[in-house]
């Protein structure tokens, strides 16, 4: 694989609702659907959608369960899905870093 | 998409959540004038049925946040540090007290201990905000002021302050939750 093939972003990832998710749980244990659709301000219609998408891939793993008396969906990356948007973020600095590097040039 | 505002909402929320402390703070303020045997909160049982009270909304207020704001478990590290400062802060404080009960200083090294306490808990966690440096700032500079009379005043003097202080900023911090994460009934639940 070239140096240019490194630089494909994944396009799973990419969709600004689905990175914002996936950034969010990549910082923690894992977390509620309440408590994720605050953080990423998606409508419900919205994030379950993207969940499903998601879990489809094998990124999040979703439990559902009861917590006192009432549903409760929870939320966390897998294994797969930590090191996807890890390497997803690393791939969007090293663009940012060659556009800015590449702007330098053309101002010298 | 700013990735650090995202990878940060997790901690922001956990500290942000500050209706918490304000029974925390009542408590402090109550086991204050409790040891000072103001009035009748000097009585025996005040205490412990000011635990319970306490407990009670602090069980409410973490219910209320569940279900407007959800359920998030922090990273094993965010807590592991969590735990560190808060072990570290009690050891401060109680040497602080220690300090004071046994020098006889001009100022209240209690109050000044909680002032850190409190600045470094925010700091840790999430970063602080204009309130708490405000907040911390006062806590901080009533404590070397020289007017706190004896031993007792000046542990449980600065005791009480530190709940005002602590019950303060938890209402800062609630409002900034809202303006964060949107207000309590502002969720679309389909």
């Amino acid at each position: 694989m070239g140096e240019d093939d490194d630089l494909v972003l994944d396009r799973l990832i990419h969709e600004p609702g689905r990175l914002a998710i996936l950034t969010v749980l990549s910082s923690v244990q894992d977390a509620d659907f309440i408590f994720l659709q605050r953080a990423t301000r998606l409508t419900k219609g919205n994030l379950s959608s993207h969940l499903s998408k998601l879990e489809e891939a094998g990124l999040v793993t979703i439990e559902k369960r009861f917590v006192r008396k009432k549903p409760n969906t929870s939320l966390a990356l897998t294994a797969l899905g930590r090191e996807r948007i890890a390497r997803h973020w690393e791939q969007l600095d090293r663009l940012r870093n060659i556009t800015q590097l590449s702007e330098e040039f053309t101002e010298e | 998409m700013e990735r650090r505002s995202l990878e940060s909402a997790a901690a922001n929320y956990s500290y942000l959540r500050g209706l918490h402390s304000i029974p925390i703070g009542v408590l402090f303020v109550l086991s204050a004038l409790g040891n000072l045997r103001w009035g009748p909160l000097g009585r025996i049982w005040v205490f412990p049925a000011g635990v319970a009270l306490a407990a009670v909304a602090y069980l409410s207020i973490s219910r209320f946040y569940q279900q407007n704001y959800g359920r998030v478990s922090p990273s094993a590290r965010a807590q592991v540090r969590a735990g560190a400062a808060g072990a570290a802060g009690a050891v401060i404080v109680a040497g602080a007290v220690q300090l004071d009960w046994n020098f006889d200083p001009p100022v209240s090294l209690t109050t000044i201990a909680f002032a850190l306490v409190l600045l470094a808990y925010y700091a840790v966690g999430m970063g602080l905000r204009p309130h708490h440096k405000v907040i911390c700032a006062v806590l901080g500079v009533a404590g070397v002021l020289p007017f706190w009379g004896n031993a007792d005043h000046r542990i449980n003097l600065g005791l009480l302050l530190a709940g005002v202080a602590i019950a303060v900023s938890g209402i800062f911090d609630h409002a900034a939750l809202r303006r964060e994460f949107g207000p309590a009934g502002g969720l679309d639940r389909g």
